[in-house]
């Protein structure tokens, strides 16, 4: 049994995590909210973006497919750089092993991009990977970052280096519940949008000017619409990050409480016994000195 | 008097949202245009150029975006441009700066054409930039 110092040792060093664990969950807490305030500020825009998408592609400003690529999909990993938000990390490794278990099985190869530090420091010890890039995640996602990203992704597609283009990364849901998702956002899917069209709705944008042309317009579309939703699938990340840590320490924070209390139960049961043991010592002296 | 609504989006910014305006002078690729109410609907690429739009009963606003586009749709107008810079937020002194270092790295040889044309849009940026915050001052 630990003695009566070992437990005032152990309950102050556990009181201690308790409010670094408290610190960092306010910390993400407000984090968080910021990481939401930009998700909803950008949605308007990407809103937009998709719409003038679904326009388009009605118009048959059709997708020009690279036929001859070469049958090689590229993934981007989205990852934090730090831990301590409990299976946020290992849900993104996850995934990420089993797209490329799932495309080797088929026969093809993968390239990777990753943003953040944890997947690739497990998955670069793990297997061989075919990197192609990889940056850190940042403290704050901005739209530059995005940008660059999708060039170097497009760069890669456009080239027929790869036929397909994947992202994994976790969806904020809310505060404690984020899911995870591979989305492949290259070759773009034909629109279902256009394609529920009504004809009122179709006549309408067959009367749209377009300035220059349809086909000009499409393809520099294309490419934002492709910068969007990197930029959105970084930030859903960036707020999943942060909702899964603030989770994550409010968790061990209330564990901390639980120990700090279980101990100081141990500590006063034993400081009690020993009091006893002194107590009972001085009455049998004074007993003995008595009968004597 | 007639109006129609107004946004105009950016990624991190959203400089109006569904506001009634009367006028909006945007830059297309093919030249500036004037959208009044009840303009036909219109979809356009957008050059670093400037904005100036009108709202109900305010002054105009000048502004710069650096490319984008312009989707006109029955009443609706909607700007959705890369980057929102407006009039007063202009530094012109850093534009300056930016047009310089755009123009030294210009005249450095052997570089291939995307680098010279990201370089030259700088330019083309910074002296938009320019004169539109000069005009406000």
């Amino acid at each position: 049994m630990a003695s009566i110092k070992d437990l005032k040792k152990r309950i102050s060093s556990v009181k201690n995590t308790q409010q670094t664990t408290k610190a960092m969950k306010m910390v993400s807490a407000a984090k968080l909210r910021r990481a939401q305030e930009t998700i909803l500020s950008q949605r308007p825009y990407a809103g937009e973006i998709a719409k003038l998408m679904s326009i388009l592609s009605g118009q048959g400003a059709s997708e020009d497919t690279i036929t001859n690529a070469a049958p090689v999909s590229l993934l981007i990993v989205v990852s934090s750089d730090r831990g301590l938000c409990a299976g946020y990390n290992s849900s993104v490794i996850k995934a990420a092993t089993n797209y490329i278990a799932e495309k080797t099985a088929a026969g093809k190869a993968v390239k990777c991009i990753f943003v953040g530090k944890k997947a690739y420091e497990i998955l670069r010890g793990r297997m061989k990977l075919d990197l192609v890039h990889y940056e850190e995640f940042g403290p704050k996602i901005v739209f530059k970052k995005a940008t660059e990203l999708s060039k170097k992704a497009l760069e890669l597609y456009e080239k027929g280096e790869v036929n397909e283009v994947s992202i994994v990364f976790n969806e904020f849901q809310n505060a404690i519940s984020q899911v995870i998702r591979t989305d492949r956002i290259l070759p773009l899917e034909a629109s279902a949008a256009a394609a529920s069209e009504g004809e009122a709705q179709k006549l309408i944008h067959e009367l749209t000017l377009y300035e220059p042309d349809k086909s000009t317009i499409y393809a520099a579309l294309k490419n934002k619409y492709f910068v969007v939703q990197i930029f959105k699938a970084l930030l859903e990340a960036q707020a999943s990050e942060h909702g899964a840590r603030m989770s994550a320490m409010e968790n061990a924070t209330k564990n901390a409480g639980d120990m700090i209390k279980k101990l100081t139960l141990l500590y006063n049961k034993q400081r009690q016994a020993s009091i006893t043991k002194e107590l009972l010592e001085i009455i049998a002296g004074s007993e003995s000195q008595k009968t004597a | 008097m007639d109006t129609f609504s107004l946004s105009i989006l950016a990624p991190e910014r959203r400089l109006l949202q569904n506001e009634r305006a009367t006028s909006l002078v945007v830059t297309t690729v093919d030249g500036e245009i004037e959208i009044l109410p009840g303009h036909a609907n219109l979809v356009g690429i957008l050059a670093p150029g400037r904005f100036v739009y009108q709202a109900e009963g305010q002054k105009a606003v000048t502004g710069v975006i650096s490319s984008g586009f312009v989707n006109v749709e029955e009443e609706s107008v909607k700007v959705v441009a890369e980057t929102i810079e407006l009039a007063q937020e202009i530094d012109v002194n850093r534009a300056k700066a930016a047009q310089k270092k755009a123009e030294e790295m210009l005249t450095a040889a052997g570089m291939d054409e995307q680098t010279f044309r990201k370089y030259q849009l700088k330019v083309q940026r910074a002296i938009i930039r320019q004169q539109i915050g000069g005009v406000s001052i």
